[in-house]
């Protein structure tokens, strides 16, 4: 076996690592978990924001004496928050996504120019 | 038939009062002993004898503590490692907590709002406190999201306050529910297996459909029961994690 032979065996397993790393998924368990973890934790969190933000206009009217408008007020506002974080968490998992994606695309494009080369 | 709430009753085993608040010996006391106990035991097992090649139980005890700070790590980075022990104690008291709540005749301690809303006021507590300690008045920042155009702010800075004040109770509340809910399901189902066994006659061979479901609804609470404590853990990071990196 020649030197350049070695070389080329070692660029196609370096190539064929790349490829593998960019094929590799999530162990699906994981990814089950993980959703379940966050779906229970958005869902409450809408819900209990609405409520909290109920309960401070309520408390708010008492005080003011301007029953029921802060209530109302105040619990859109609670519904707004818990949207508000659904819809930062969604961006965020988009934006992981896209940059996973992003990744995957260039090892690929990577690997391809290594078995060009040789 | 037995209700299925009243496993969820508390017994005082003795009564105790300190200072005027009742501070009996109860169920709930007993199984926190328990757990605090198993998790003792657990550690002692595992740090025995520390060796350079860990044994079974010090790799138990390792991957566990490696987790833990896996996980700080990615959601607090390199300030968050004197929350470490913090974390780490919440997560297994919790996750023991919920898992022997899961035997037979035993009390799940969490299924109690008290519970779990004490450990979220402490944590909320001690979140505020950090803010203000670490970052002072600049902790009011984390209320106001960077790049807000100004006339916004009138309606983005109360949301956040709102959302802010929400926490203690969507950690609590979510921990509670889910013990809760999973283990009277779990009661009513294993009920009609008794009620279906009692009517007699054709009825009486469709008692092993809720049996069935039964051991279905176990293995799914004893995954909801690692999931929640894992949950209990992460949020408790992210949540620190505001306050120390005031970060959104």
């Amino acid at each position: 076996m020649t030197d350049p032979d070695r070389q080329r065996d070692l660029d196609d397993l370096e190539a064929r690592l790349a490829a593998a790393k960019a094929r590799h998924e999530p162990d699906p368990r994981e990814v089950a978990t993980s959703a379940l973890a966050a779906s229970t934790r958005y869902a409450m969190e809408i819900a209990v924001a609405t409520v909290v933000g109920g309960a401070i206009g309520w408390q708010l009217d008492r005080w003011l004496g301007t029953k029921p408008w802060l209530a109302i007020l105040f619990l859109l506002l609670g519904l707004a928050a818990g949207f508000i974080n659904l819809f930062r968490a969604v961006n965020r998992e988009t934006a992981a996504m896209e940059a996973n994606e992003k990744a995957a695309r260039e090892a690929k494009a990577s690997s391809a120019r290594d078995e060009k080369k040789i | 038939m037995a209700s299925p709430l009243e496993q969820f009753a508390i017994q005082r085993y003795t009564d105790l009062s300190v200072a005027g608040f009742d501070a009996s010996f109860t169920n709930a006391a007993l199984f926190m002993l328990i757990a605090t106990s198993l998790i003792w035991a657990f550690m002692f097992a595992g740090l025995r004898q520390s060796a350079l090649v860990p044994g079974r139980m010090q790799a138990a005890v390792e991957s566990l503590y490696e987790f833990i700070v896996g996980m700080v790590h990615e959601n607090i980075g390199p300030k968050g490692r004197a929350f470490i022990p913090f974390i780490f104690t919440l997560f297994l008291f919790i996750l023991v907590l919920n898992v022997i709540g899961l035997f037979p005749f035993s009390f799940t301690v969490t299924s109690h709002l008290a519970v779990t809303f004490a450990f979220a006021t402490l944590i909320f507590v001690m979140c505020v406190g950090i803010g203000i300690a670490r970052h002072g008045f600049h902790f009011l920042e984390l209320f106001v999201p960077p790049n807000t155009p100004w006339p916004l702010l009138i309606l983005i800075v109360p949301i956040e306050i709102i959302s802010y004040l929400s926490r203690p109770l969507t950690l609590s509340i979510r921990l509670f529910a889910n013990m809760t809910a999973g283990h009277i399901l779990l009661k009513v189902f294993a009920g009609f297996v008794i009620s279906l066994g009692a009517a007699g006659g054709a009825l009486a061979f469709l008692f092993p459909v809720p049996l069935v479901m039964t051991v279905a609804f176990f293995a799914l609470e004893l995954l909801v029961a690692v999931v929640q404590a894992y949950v209990f853990a992460l949020l408790t990071c992210i949540y620190l994690n505001d306050s120390i990196n005031l970060s959104h």
